[in-house]
């Protein structure tokens, strides 16, 4: 379920294209230097989002340095260091954690459970330092757990659940501004929940996988209004909270990078004559 | 009792984003750290971020004789942080002060109580008058499955509305309705959580389909992306 919080960088100037190059880059480097290959491994655009956020709600101080790294070994890059990206990337350590203990539970058990012991120091550094939000991050888990055992699962309540999972890490401190990062965090969590089920309708389909569209009678291209509906209070969010850093990023993706891979496979599902 | 537009220093016909520049620019002014031996330096703070919050949500605190009662909740006697975190632990948030620790938001009036109302809920109706949402949702969730009924759904969702769990608030005010599709509260309260698709339809142009940068998305993509990609293709 990652990657989907991202931009349309199409849309963005070549100034606002650079800047989020050099938060992505920054995240890179956090994780590389804090926890390794793996920890290098795991980033992710949904992250890179979240650091962005955070920068520019707390305006926390930045360094920026060129460098070279090996996939961009020729062509020196700028990368952002803040104390929000080291947040962003903790998160990322937490989330990759999780994910991966939930592949080992189900689909892939080798894959999931070779990742959880790849990342398990840097879990436990992780969870050391946030120990609140680890608990209600792994409350969260449970119930999504045991909702999905359930012989007749409930999407809505998955979908809230998955909702307060994001939410409950996109709350850095527990301030003034917590509820408005929750609601963000929640809708954006809920969005991707449902945006997930509608990419993967065919797939479950064939494989005869549960679906929860799929059980509420819903076809991929009949989610549009769901999803609408779920990332509406993300966006009301946003336009709430005192943002005038890296904006055009941000609102580039609530109110557009988000629905790209949705818009492209609806898109590519298209009958050449309809 | 001040005027929000006067604590920010704005006109009354100014814009969202001059709104947002001028709390900036107070907002770091004010900064309890940058006064640290003004005691008053929190209270002026809290001032310059309800002044914000009326102004961004003028819906919140319409009906309100004095939106500024002059008193915080943190003068009320209540902890300082109101948005709880279970544990006490030394390993709190990193660098707490770093920004300026506010004690209270607001959002939303609390239910009301109910002589019917069993201990645990009243427990937890207290905890949202004292805008501790967190608090509820953990007190709520303690109330076994068999005595949940269409109260219990519509304070649950309005507990998780208080702290901005927007998806589960509409969840459980949905189940609230369905269990007495007949209250008027239960039915406002959904209208309330409901809102917001309009405008943002009108301000996307993705959700109308529109593709801006199919498949390619950054211009060179990581070399650990692509693990990750390998790692993870859910």
């Amino acid at each position: 379920m990652f990657g989907y919080i991202r931009p349309a960088l199409g849309a963005l100037t070549d100034d606002d294209r650079k800047r989020y190059r050099s938060i992505y880059c920054g995240l890179c480097r956090s994780l590389e230097t804090r926890y390794g290959l793996i920890g290098k491994a795991s980033l992710n655009y949904d992250m890179t989002f979240l650091a962005t956020l955070l920068s520019s709600l707390y305006e926390c101080p930045e360094t920026r340095s060129t460098r070279r790294c090996i996939p961009h070994a020729v062509k020196p890059h700028t990368e952002a260091a803040s104390a929000a990206i080291d947040y962003a990337a903790d998160m990322t350590i937490l989330l990759s954690y999780y994910q991966a203990m939930d592949d080992a539970q189900d689909e892939k058990p080798h894959i999931g459970r070779l990742r959880m012991q790849l990342l398990e120091k840097a879990f436990q550094t992780v969870s050391f330092a946030y120990p609140d939000t680890i608990s209600r991050v792994q409350v969260c888990m449970q119930a999504i757990g045991t909702l999905e055992k359930d012989p007749m699962p409930q999407g809505e309540a998955i979908a809230a659940r998955t909702g307060e999972l994001l939410g409950t890490i996109f709350v850095w401190k527990p301030d003034f501004w917590a509820p408005a990062l929750m609601t963000l965090g929640s809708s954006l969590g809920a969005f991707v929940y449902w945006l997930d089920a509608a990419l993967d309708m065919e797939h479950d389909k064939k494989h005869g996988c549960y679906n929860p569209l799929t059980a509420m009678g819903l076809d991929a291209r009949d989610a549009r209004p769901l999803l609408i509906a779920s990332i509406a209070p993300a966006a009301e969010a946003l336009e709430s909270l005192p943002l005038l850093q890296d904006l055009p990023i941000l609102s580039g993706t609530l109110y557009q990078g988000i629905w790209e891979s949705y818009n492209q496979a609806m898109k590519e599902g298209e009958s050449p004559d309809a | 009792m001040h005027d929000p537009y006067t604590v920010l220093g704005v006109s009354p016909g100014a814009t969202q984003e001059e709104i947002k520049r001028a709390y900036r620019k107070k907002a770091k002014e004010c900064h309890p750290d940058m006064h640290p031996d003004d005691p008053l330096a929190t209270q002026k703070m809290n001032e310059v971020n309800e002044a914000y919050d009326m102004l961004m949500h003028p819906e919140k605190y319409r009906g309100q004789s004095s939106p500024f009662s002059g008193q915080t909740a943190h003068e009320q006697g209540q902890p300082f942080h109101t948005y709880t975190w279970s544990g006490d632990s030394p390993f709190e948030q990193p660098d707490m002060d770093m920004f300026w620790g506010m004690p209270f938001f607001t959002t939303a009036a609390p239910p009301q109580m109910e002589m019917s109302d069993a201990p645990l809920v009243r427990d937890a109706i207290r905890s949202m008058e004292q805008q501790r949402y967190h608090e509820a949702v953990d007190i709520l969730a303690r109330i076994p499955q068999e005595a949940r009924n269409a109260r219990w759904h519509y304070l649950m969702a309005c507990a998780h509305e208080g702290s901005g769990n927007i998806p589960s608030a509409r969840f459980e005010i949905d189940q609230a309705i369905a269990m007495d599709p007949h209250h008027l509260v239960y039915r406002q309260a959904q209208e309330r959580m409901s809102g917001a698709s309009r405008t943002y339809r009108q301000r996307s142009t993705g959700a109308g389909g529109q593709i801006v940068s199919p498949g390619r998305i950054l211009g060179s993509l990581c070399l650990s992306s692509l693990l990750f990609r390998w790692f993870c293709c859910c």
